[in-house]
């Protein structure tokens, strides 16, 4: 039998050599059948794109090193099959065993002394109850329940495939996908209609989800979003610098003067200042309203290196110190470092911190008192303790205002960013008095980062005063945050395989948006969320694919679609190269929040290639009273606000626009606050524009 | 017909071997490995299953298999190619287990030459539907080793390696897989 499978073998290995067969071998008709299905089992081409995105999958998931989740093991089920047979066999073996002791119990039990056959009558009488006794524990021992024991999910395919076998999306057509992806408002017939794609999202309102082309998926890294908390060692780092301002101090800087040569000494002394990124600027930074908040903490920590120090950084601060009516001891440390006069009146803690920062007293700290004093001060920032020191000349105060009246110990810019509040999640937060911490000036984030406190008694007058806008909500954190892969389903982005993980907020994973797949990277804050996305493998569009609409609405339309970025307001369209585009939004809800952003990325066929996206959560807002705008006045004349300046600082004589309101992060050890500000804006006589923020919130409400 | 043999020579052997080697720390060699067998791999998938869409589905899950575990493979003298059938082979009989797999028809008529006139084209279409679904009806083993011979033109020693049996095996199964479609293709012409 052998021999005539070898030559059937050799047969047919000849035949598939190309070599003819023999008369007697074209008759066999296994040979034909052979030849058959040599034609039959033809070369099948695949699709290109396909071929093309998985590829790029596998490329990507190799260049990520990412360890995907354990798959599932093809025997799994099987050998939850089998533990559960072993499980239920056990269960019976051990009804039936107790069973058995009781029935050999009962027989046990019977009198010996009775006659076998005289007592059958009897027996049976009294086996009776003893079986119904006996068999009351073996029927639940039966009947017990077995355990649920289910396998995981299957084997997630790499790549799922619309219509596929298997496949838990449901397309109305089980077509091929196409090219096209992101259906503008302008072209609502590329939006899917149905929202059938969504399985798992069950959004209060939903949205069609876009339809797309299934492509795989790039990387995006997660940046934190711009509302990252700021720890308060920001501050104590900074203030560890104290002894560098001693030859700072020491030299007299003249007064309004933009000199190069009076930089100098400030460069030098800028030597030892720590690293840019943890200080705040003193009066460089730009206004907020005129830059975008995505540049803007870049732009508003300009701490010169030892090595580099931007004149121009040198003269806004020496600008600074021409104007601030503080007492130039108080004003000279900090012209040269930039943290002094910022974070002073911010975190300036309650008792010890008395708000002497803004003391004018007319005195240049020595260098010893300096570090001590910095130093000792944990929670103590440190800016104030400069001007805490008496004995330093007022030599640079010419051109300031001084005023006599000190800011009041319960000044909400006085006091100190919560300490020790305690994670949101173990203390959920209820609405009251003291609830909520004054914004941190520290914060890089805050666009009061470079700011400078306000002169106490200066009292700026109001061009017009607009109506009180009522009661503003404070954007809490979030006491129990979401599951990142909660999020994603939210979005309509089902998971199709994880990628990674890092603790339990951040994921990142292949998600499906419509017939797209993506890299998702999101991570869940305490008070929203940040999310990236990434098209891996774009397919060029065909020409029917292109859709004639702009940029903003496609974009527009993806992030309704995926209730993405609730409340985002389309500010600017970009060129990105390629023909691509970035479309860029803000949140505002109803108040700009300073940091959220979102940014899209757009193809020319309308298909979103990124997702850039940095969003708070209004849901869960809380409601304080808000101030009216005479007690933000009366705050600022009190030294409660916060001054922000391109150049010169204000005097009294200058007016002030009507205020808008924006909302701040406020970064406590509990999470990130979204707190409202009154913003004022005006420009000084010799033109610098300058802005004046306070809490919106009424003064009670604020931590003390 | 065109040259579809996976059959390296020492040569090839040894170049696809320091591919893999290069593989497992270089990305760019892992893509190379992909574009030689990707085809491949697909069309064994495809004649296994029938259809193109759960074709893809398994070549994804093969390669993704084949990614996650290349730093386990170990170089035994054997193409590249036979580890990877092994894989798809896994894949698939993972699928038949999960839910039956069906033909997709319409990928035969996609596949079709639209050369010849309706009438041949009808014939071909008639033949090689048959054809393909008397293979898929056949058992797994033999189903396996008839694609891998006349699909993917592997010599019976390198599908007795991917199917981890001795080549004897190999030739028995084949001829006993030619005689069960024999009788089924005339028991349907009858």
């Amino acid at each position: 039998m052998s021999e005539q499978f070898d030559q059937f073998a050799d047969r047919v290995e000849r035949l598939l050599d190309g070599e003819a067969p023999t008369p007697s071998e074209g008759a066999n008709p296994l040979l034909r059948l052979a030849a058959n299905l040599h034609e039959a089992l033809g070369a099948e081409a695949m699709d290109p794109a396909f071929r093309a995105r998985l590829k790029a999958e596998l490329l990507e998931r190799y260049a990520n090193n990412v360890v995907p989740f354990p798959s599932q093991p093809e025997t799994a089920p099987r050998r939850w099959r089998r533990v559960r047979r072993a499980l239920v066999a056990v269960s019976i073996a051990s009804a039936a065993s107790v069973a058995l002791a009781f029935g050999i119990g009962g027989l046990r039990h019977q009198p010996t002394s009775h006659s076998n056959l005289a007592d059958v009558p009897k027996l049976s009488a009294t086996a009776s109850p003893t079986r119904q006794s006996t068999a009351t524990p073996a029927a639940p021992a039966t009947a017990t329940p077995r355990p649920i024991i289910r396998p995981t999910h299957p084997p997630v395919r790499p790549i799922h495939r619309i219509g596929a076998p298997g496949s838990s999306l449901t397309l109305p057509t089980p077509l091929k996908p196409t090219a096209t992806s992101i259906a503008p408002t302008a072209a609502p017939t590329r939006i899917s209609p149905a929202a059938t794609d969504t399985p798992s999202v069950r959004r209060s309102t939903p949205t069609p989800i876009p339809s797309a082309s299934a492509t795989p998926v790039t990387v995006a890294n997660v940046t934190q979003p711009s509302a990252t908390p700021v720890p308060p060692t920001v501050i104590l780092a900074t203030s560890t610098q104290a002894p560098t301002f001693t030859p700072a101090s020491a030299t007299p800087i003249p007064s309004a003067t933009l000199a190069v040569p009076s930089a100098t000494p400030a460069s030098a002394t800028a030597t030892n200042t720590p690293p840019p990124t943890q200080l705040p600027a003193t009066a460089t930074g730009i206004p907020p309203t005129s830059v975008p908040p995505t540049t803007a903490p870049a732009t508003t920590t300009p701490v010169p290196s030892a090595t580099e120090a931007p004149p121009a950084t040198h003269a806004v601060a020496k600008a600074t110190v021409t104007n601030t009516p503080q007492p130039p001891a108080t004003v000279a440390p900090a012209t040269h470092t930039p943290q002094p006069t910022v974070p002073a009146a911010t975190n300036t803690s309650s008792a010890s911190a008395t708000p002497v920062a803004l003391q004018p007293t007319a005195a240049a700290p020595t260098a010893t008192v300096s570090a001590t004093e910095v130093t000792g001060a944990t929670d103590t920032p440190v800016a104030a303790l400069p001007s805490a020191t008496p004995g330093g000349p007022p030599a640079t105060a010419a051109g300031t205002v001084v005023v006599e009246a000190d800011p009041s110990p319960t000044a909400p810019f006085a006091l100190p960013a919560v300490q020790g509040q305690g994670s949101p999640t173990a203390t959920p937060l209820t609405l009251g008095h003291d609830l909520f911490p004054a914004p941190a000036l520290a914060s890089a984030d805050s666009p009061i980062s470079g700011t400078a406190p306000f002169t106490p008694g200066v009292l700026l007058r109001m061009v017009s005063v607009p109506a009180n806008p009522g009661s503003l909500a404070v954007y809490i954190p979030s006491s129990d945050p979401q599951s990142p892969s909660d999020l994603l389903s939210g979005f309509g982005m089902p998971v199709t395989r994880v990628l990674g993980q890092a603790g339990v907020s951040k994921l990142v994973a292949l998600v499906r948006a419509g017939n797209l797949s993506y890299r998702a990277s999101l991570t869940a804050l305490n008070s929203g969320y940040a999310l990236h996305l990434n098209l891996l493998n774009p397919v060029q569009p065909r020409a029917a694919d292109t859709i004639a609409a702009t940029a903003g609405a496609s974009a527009s339309t993806f992030l309704a679609a995926h209730q993405l970025a609730t409340g985002a307001q389309l500010t600017s369209v970009q060129p990105a190269g390629n023909g691509n585009q970035f479309v860029n939004f803000t949140e505002n809800v109803p108040y700009p929040v300073w940091g959220a952003h979102a940014r899209v990325t757009m193809a020319p066929n309308g298909q979103v290639l990124a997702v850039d996206l940095s969003w708070v959560d209004t849901s869960r807002a809380a409601l304080a009273p808000s101030a009216a705008l005479p007690d933000a006045l009366a705050r600022i004349a009190s030294g409660q606000g916060a001054i922000h300046s391109t150049g010169a600082l204000p005097s009294d004589s200058e007016e002030v626009n009507a205020p808008s309101i924006l909302y701040v992060p406020v970064p406590t050890a509990g999470g990130v606050y979204y707190e409202p500000l009154y913003q004022f804006s005006g420009h000084t006589f010799g033109g610098s524009a300058f802005e004046v923020y306070v809490p919106a919130l009424d003064s009670s409400y604020l931590q003390q | 017909m065109e040259d579809r043999t996976l059959r390296p020579s020492p040569q090839q052997l040894e170049t696809e071997r320091n591919l893999v080697e290069a593989a497992r720390s270089n990305p760019v060699a892992f893509g190379a490995l992909y574009e030689r067998y990707v085809d491949a791999i697909f069309a064994y998938a495809y004649h296994r299953v029938g259809d193109r869409t759960l074709a893809e589905d398994i070549v994804s899950e093969t390669f993704h298999k084949a990614l996650e575990n290349i730093h386990g493979f170990e170089w035994r003298g054997v193409a590249f190619s036979a580890w990877l059938y092994r894989i798809a082979s896994n894949a698939i009989a993972a699928k038949y287990r999960r839910e039956p797999v069906m033909g997709d028809d319409e990928d035969l008529e996609l596949a079709m030459d639209p050369e010849p006139g309706p009438e041949v084209a009808l014939t071909t279409l008639e033949r090689r539907t048959d054809v393909l679904a008397a293979v898929r009806a056949l058992p797994e083993d033999q189903q396996q080793v008839v694609v891998l011979r006349f699909g993917q033109e592997l010599r019976n020693k390198e599908i007795a390696r991917i199917m981890q049996r001795s080549e004897g095996a190999v030739k028995a199964l084949l001829h006993r897989a030619l005689s069960g479609l024999h009788r089924r293709l005339t028991a349907g012409e009858e």
